[in-house]
């Protein structure tokens, strides 16, 4: 369930009030109803994928349970990580690898059909997949002691706020909550989770969704744009990505903490990044965290050779992208930002020792570097982003700019400078102005009240999904 | 908890306050706009008394000479077509007309994506917004989508993404959009690229049930006028499967008596540039051509239901 559905807007006040009607003293009984109350949301989509989560979760269970009882075995260890991906694979995977043989086979003379999966895939899957692998890897390196609890691991694993699209919480952050008495009810964790998700909301409708409209004229249809209009729509991706996916993370980070939870940060202005190894520093921080802790270092990370170190991270580049959909562009789009890292590891540009004037030019090239990465991202087939690139760098094409009239203009360029501004503000002048956090009641108020009016006047409504939910 | 509780309270109150103080404002200044759309759309909604009307999606804005319409018919004339917009709009648009008057003619350019087939819906409200108050329209809104009961509680709301525009206008009487009594010629000189000769239908078609009751509701709204469907022509051939689109249309007018003119695949306008700005949209030059054609055809048609009408008291 979308954060800015109705749906949530109606159920998550009910939700809140009864968690709270429960004693706080009744830990037990809290766990038991935000258990069924996030298996309930997660039903809401589709019933018959929650047993899919269930089976995830047991498999996960299971194995971290026999591994801390057995020796240390690799059949264990394969068999479980096989098992819990086994549903991921299938429902995610299975059509491409499909085509991809048959396009093999047909390459050399051999014409036949394999049977596809034309199922819909289950949502979440690829983060609460990640988060219970992410557990039991913890569990079998002995970093972290098995559950014995099924009910609160289970809880773990299908927590409502973090399930649709992350944050990938580690266990080591978040079974300690759920087992620890917590507070009737936290007043200040409580506050700042509210405003988290009104800015959430505003980083979603104001922003990425009216960011979106312009996208989606000009990317499917780019044939019919100008080379600079494709540019663009380029950066308003960009743009749209990180304030759908940002704003998502908000939201779901703000929902833990009025429950009295703490999720993982998931995104720092990823785009003030001087490198591409700085921007995976804040970019979607609760995978690259997964990515390193369960794939670069058991690779052997940077303590190895130079040129193993290179691979270590193409390697773990690959896998990001193969995650994130089973698409050729996924894949070139991974090791674009693999290439990029070492290649910035090998001149030494992964650090920023030139001064201001320096590390804004950094910033810059590091941006637009990112920003052509997203097309592949974005654009269905190779091909098309290709072309959709080479538009860009056309001479021949007309220097103009299409936008539908001056109204659109408008309300994108103020969109966008709501955002340009909070970030500034946040990354270089953390003590200044802060209007949501002022002393002043009447300040921070007005800002509330504003905020909700954007949306109310400013809002691209009708774009609920989130961008990260279809993965 | 009681202190939050209070909080949020105090929050949605004063939330509340604005949001009646921006639709307060913007109410005013849309509602008197004079000129572009939004003054368009103000005429059309409050003071219209038209004789000969257009409706239909942007294929009627821009297809319908209303100069050509009111000098053949001798009577005054209005294109109430707008982009993106079909059946629903064309309803609500009708029924705010009818309240006052009676048009003697009415012409709804059919465009199956907007008038007939799923999608689009929710667009075709976006002129309604802020005529959720006049009579029959929150129906409307609640058939499109049921949530728009709550949507439409805000003020504010009515006025999202076109306030900017509107205090625009109001306050400079500057606008983009030129009409001639409500139709938008295109001026291009040179006819949009296309990349296919032909509009491929769907093999099977399924029809929005919204639409089709809107349909049936503009259908009997317009009784006591004359009414006639038209689909004016378009660039691409249509393959048999796009033609199948207006069939549960053409069988409604048989059923009802309606006349439908349908345009398509016309070897006047099939492929020939200097009639188009792009493939779905013809230009001034045939817009004009189209129009003369189409009073023709009406004329024609009348001329030959009289003969009958003769024959048959003969």
């Amino acid at each position: 369930m979308a954060y800015t559905s109705f749906q949530f807007i109606l159920l998550y006040p009910l939700v809140f009030l009864f968690y709270y009607c429960i004693p706080a003293s009744w830990l037990r009984m809290r766990n038991i109803f935000l258990l069924l109350a996030s298996y309930l949301l997660y039903m809401s989509w589709k019933p018959s994928y929650a047993v899919v989560l269930l089976l995830v979760t047991i498999v996960t269970y299971a194995g971290a349970r026999l591994s801390e009882n057995m020796r240390r075995s690799r059949l264990l260890l394969w068999g479980t990580v096989v098992l819990s991906i086994l549903p991921l694979l299938i429902f995610k995977y299975l059509g491409f690898i499909n085509d991809t043989l048959v396009r093999i086979l047909s390459f050399v003379g051999l014409h036949v059909e394999l049977p596809g999966l034309n199922w819909a895939i289950p949502i979440g899957i690829s983060f609460f997949t990640l988060q219970a692998v992410g557990y039991f890897c913890d569990v079998y390196k002995k970093r972290i002691p098995a559950e014995r609890d099924f009910l609160t691991y289970a809880l773990f694993i299908s927590f409502f706020p973090s399930i649709l699209s992350g944050p990938i919480n580690k266990a080591s952050l978040m079974l300690p909550q759920f087992k620890r008495i917590r507070p009737h009810l936290d007043y200040p964790k409580c506050v700042e989770g509210l405003k988290m998700l009104l800015w959430g909301m505003v980083m979603k409708t104001v922003i990425a969704d009216r960011a979106g409209l312009y996208v989606d004229t000009v990317m499917p249809s780019y044939h019919f744009f100008s080379g600079l209009t494709c540019f663009v729509a380029s950066l308003l991706y960009t743009i749209q990505i990180y304030a759908d996916f940002a704003g998502y993370s908000l939201m779901a980070i703000g929902v833990g903490k009025t429950l009295g939870f703490e999720l993982t940060e998931n995104f720092r202005r990823p785009y003030f990044s001087y490198s591409i190894t700085d921007f995976w520093r804040r970019w979607h921080i609760s995978l690259s965290t997964w990515l390193k802790d369960y794939i670069y270092i058991p690779l052997g990370g940077n303590r190895c050779s130079k040129f193993r170190n290179y691979i270590n991270i193409l390697v773990t580049f690959l896998v990001s992208g193969i995650w994130h959909g089973a698409n050729w562009t996924f894949i070139v789009w991974g090791m674009w930002h693999g290439l990029a890292q070492v290649v910035e590891k090998f001149t030494g540009q992964n650090k920023c020792e030139y001064g201001p004037w320096g590390k804004t030019v950094k910033i810059l090239i590091t941006f637009l570097l990112v920003n052509f990465a997203w097309i592949f991202f974005r654009m269905p087939t190779l091909e098309m982003a290709c072309q959709f690139i080479a538009r860009i760098f056309d001479p021949s094409l007309p220097l103009t700019i299409f936008f539908d009239d001056l109204q659109t203009l408008a309300l994108t360029i103020l969109s966008l400078a709501l955002l340009v501004m909070k970030d500034v503000r946040d990354e270089f002048f953390p003590k200044r102005l802060p209007l949501m956090n002022s002393r002043h009641l009447v300040v921070r108020w007005s800002t509330y009240v504003l905020l909700m009016l954007i949306i109310l006047l400013m809002g691209a409504f009708g774009g609920e999904q989130f961008i990260y939910a279809n993965f | 908890m009681r202190r939050l509780l209070l909080k949020i309270l105090v929050f949605a109150m004063l939330v509340v306050v604005g949001d009646m103080a921006i639709g307060a404002v913007f109410g005013y200044i849309t509602n008197n706009i004079r000129t572009g759309g939004q003054g368009r759309d103000n005429y059309i909604s409050n003071e219209c008394a038209d004789d000969v009307l257009v409706f239909g999606s942007s294929r009627a804005l821009h297809h319908y000479d209303t100069e050509v319409l009111a000098d053949s018919f001798g009577l005054s004339t209005y294109n109430c077509g707008d982009d993106g917009c079909g059946i629903l709009l064309s309803y609500a648009r009708l029924k705010m007309i009818t309240e006052r008057h009676r048009p003697k003619y009415i012409i709804m350019d059919v465009a199956p994506k907007y008038d007939l087939l799923p999608g689009y819906n929710s667009t075709q409200l976006k002129w309604l917004k802020n005529r959720y108050d006049r009579e029959g329209i929150p129906e409307l809104f609640q058939d499109v989508d049921e949530k728009n009961r709550f949507k439409m509680l805000s003020s504010a709301y009515k006025y999202n993404s076109t306030f900017i525009k509107s205090a625009f206008v109001y306050l400079t009487g500057i606008s983009e959009e030129k009409n001639i009594r409500g139709f938008t010629p295109l001026h291009s000189k040179k006819m949009r690229p296309v990349n296919k000769l032909e509009e491929k239908g769907e093999d099977s078609i399924e029809y929005d049930d919204v639409k089709l009751k809107y349909l049936d509701k503009f259908i009997d709204l317009a009784k006591g006028s004359q009414l006639y469907f038209a689909k004016s022509p378009v660039w691409y051939k249509s393959d048999a499967a796009k033609l199948r689109e207006v069939e549960i249309l053409k069988e409604r007018c048989e059923r009802e008596g309606i006349p439908f003119f349908d345009f398509t695949n016309h070897p006047k306008y099939m492929h020939v540039d200097k009639y188009f700005a792009d493939g779905k949209h013809m230009n001034a030059t045939g817009a004009r051509e189209f129009t003369k054609d189409l009073y023709t055809t009406i004329k024609e048609y009348e001329a030959s239901k009289s003969d009958s009408t003769v024959s048959s008291q003969r």
